[in-house]
């Protein structure tokens, strides 16, 4: 059940990227055509675009984590026995745990921080921004420690 | 004091990466946990970290590296590879150990699709080695010549590497790199076709059919809506016309509509996946280029690249040693980290050095993604040489071994690359003074 829930969660994450993802091709291209057919390309463009890549990045980071994408050395495999490396590879994601907390600390009192700002050409609110950081801090934490459910249950 | 605080700075940043990354900690929280330990001790609020690693990837420029890599996914979804190969094959079928010339040939071309060697390898390669086979080639040659023929398609534009180092080079244009990585990668090319050339009369391997110029035309015909995408590059962010960003953008647009109505291999439903897919390369990019923001920014405040020639110019003052243990510097970080993550982290250490030296950041480009891209095909860890062992079912081991003869002449390129500029530097001076 909790699997489920958990697998669903991460999979509506992806879904979440990829609709960014055609966001921003969208935005751009919109962008180009109205820059160069008809020479007025609006101001919150960009901006918008760039927000969608932001979010694109951390959300993805997010099931990347999950799918343990991201890039990382691995020397120790074939030198260490199996049962050592499965104690170091929770190690290391405890030290994950460790990182993101931290980095969802201080991302929450820099959205504080960020307060009324706004984006110049859009308007939007400046913390749409960074408010990304600590929300998706939350979503790697989980699956962070998913990941080392994963581990202990492997044989 | 000063000098003492900022000394210990640097070995906390730079050995707490180095003791997590060794440890298994994936490179881009390594550099943050460095990054945050870093900030923490010279009394730098930890915000300005979390700061910089939104403002690392809120960068306009960037954004063309998710949209190169989405467009190279859909051109390799839409059957670009057997167009080039088959256009490669019309070329230079005629030259003895034809294959092997054919895939050199076509990691040329399929670089203008996709600048990824790893995906070059899992292609192309698919592709190759069977044929390679059937034709009477070893297989352990015919693997080593797709992997390393993959790293041209890394120095040919469009390539998203090179986008990757304009930014954190900060004030480099992008187009000039396009129009720099193109002659480097032909040497590449060349030098490779020339040694499979001497072992295919050693061995004996066979030729292919005479060159027909109707099958070349044809063939070329069939290729060039997918060749189109780099077309769409080079015209237009070389001419001046597009932004990087906006030609990789109308790119996507672009492949979409060949992916689907012209080859007909692509159907709207598969949007959703193609794009999954691309977004698992794209995330670990983005974060990584993230976190080596707040990396960079301490190198920066910390002024490292200033203690790195100092310390070099300390053990020589001559400029082609110091170039040659950059050279080595950098292969020995290939062959341990994936090249994305060290153009990241290496650049705005190494970049100022060279500039010192009287290095165009362009040619300083072009040499560091050769050695990163010779890194990605050496053992320890390689991404490409993975590849490489699952489509050949041989070990790292064997590969490597075959590898040797191949790391030699990319070695050459290096060197060719490394001591006479005007490789780089000869079309984006004649194009964009």
């Amino acid at each position: 059940m909790i699997r489920k829930v958990y697998n669903g969660f991460f999979k509506s994450i992806n879904a979440i990227s990829i609709t960014l993802v055609i966001t921003m091709i969208c935005v751009v291209a919109y962008m180009v055509v109205m820059r160069y057919v008809f020479s007025n390309s609006p101001r919150w463009g960009d901006e918008v675009a760039l927000l969608c890549m932001v979010w694109i990045a951390f959300f993805s980071a997010t099931t990347a984590m999950k799918e343990d994408l991201h890039i990382r050395i691995k020397l120790w495999d074939l030198v260490l026995p199996p049962k050592v490396m499965k104690v170091l590879e929770v190690i290391v994601h405890i030290i994950v745990c460790v990182v993101l907390l931290v980095l969802i600390k201080y991302s929450i009192s820099l959205v504080e921080l960020t307060g009324k700002n706004v984006l110049p050409g859009s308007r939007l609110p400046m913390k749409l921004m960074y408010i990304v950081e600590p929300i998706t801090g939350v979503f790697m934490l989980i699956a962070a420690i998913g990941r080392i459910g994963e581990i202990i249950g492997s044989k | 004091m000063r000098l003492l605080e900022a000394s210990s700075a640097i070995m906390i940043l730079v050995g707490t990466f180095l003791f997590l990354i060794a440890v298994g900690v994936h490179i881009s929280i390594s550099v943050m946990a460095a990054s945050f330990l870093t900030a923490y001790f010279i009394g730098i609020p930890l915000e300005t970290m979390a700061q910089a690693l939104v403002k690392g990837i809120n960068v306009y420029s960037l954004m063309a590296v998710p949209f190169f890599i989405i467009a190279g996914e859909i051109m390799m979804r839409g059957g670009i590879t057997e167009k080039l190969v088959e256009l490669s094959q019309s070329l230079v079928g005629w030259i003895r150990g034809s294959l092997a010339q054919v895939n050199i040939v076509a990691s040329l071309f399929f670089g203008s699709i996709q600048g990824s060697s790893a995906a070059d390898t899992a292609s192309v390669g698919a592709m190759m080695v069977p044929a390679m086979e059937k034709d009477g080639y070893d297989r352990d040659f015919s693997t080593s010549v797709t992997m390393a023929s993959s790293v041209e398609g890394m120095l040919i534009p469009p390539s998203h590497n090179m986008v990757l180092f304009a930014m954190a080079a900060g004030n480099v244009s992008i187009a000039r790199l396009f129009m720099g990585g193109i002659v480097p990668g032909i040497i590449l090319a060349v030098v490779l076709g020339i040694y499979c050339y001497i072992v295919s009369i050693k061995r004996n391997y066979p030729k292919g059919d005479k060159f027909c110029p109707r099958r070349a035309g044809n063939a070329f015909l069939k290729a060039l809506p997918g060749l189109g995408t780099v077309l769409i590059v080079v015209v237009g962010v070389i001419g001046g016309v597009f932004t990087a960003t906006e030609a990789a953008a109308v790119a996507v647009i672009y492949s979409l509509i060949i992916g689907i109505f012209v080859y007909k291999q692509i159907k709207f439903k598969d949007i959703p996946e193609i794009l999954s897919s691309a977004l698992k390369t794209i995330s670990i990019i983005l974060i990584l280029t993230g976190a080596s923001a707040m990396f960079s920014w301490l190198v920066a405040y910390l002024h490292i690249p200033q203690l790195i020639s100092e310390w070099m110019l300390s053990i020589t003052d001559n400029k082609y040693i110091i170039l040659l243990m950059i050279n080595l510097l950098l292969i020995i970080c290939g062959m341990f980290m994936d090249m994305a993550a060290l153009i990241l982290i290496l650049t705005p250490i190494l970049l100022p050095v060279t500039i010192g030296l009287g290095m165009d950041p362009v040619q300083f480009c072009t040499i560091m993604i050769l050695n990163l891209g010779m890194g990605l095909i050496t053992p320890p860890v390689g991404n490409t040489l993975f590849i490489g062992t699952a489509i050949s079912g041989r070990s790292i081991g064997q590969l490597s071994r075959a590898m040797v003869p191949f790391y030699i002449m990319m070695a050459i390129a290096i060197l060719i690359i490394t001591y006479v500029p005007a490789v780089s530097l000869f079309l984006p001076n004649l194009f964009m003074p």
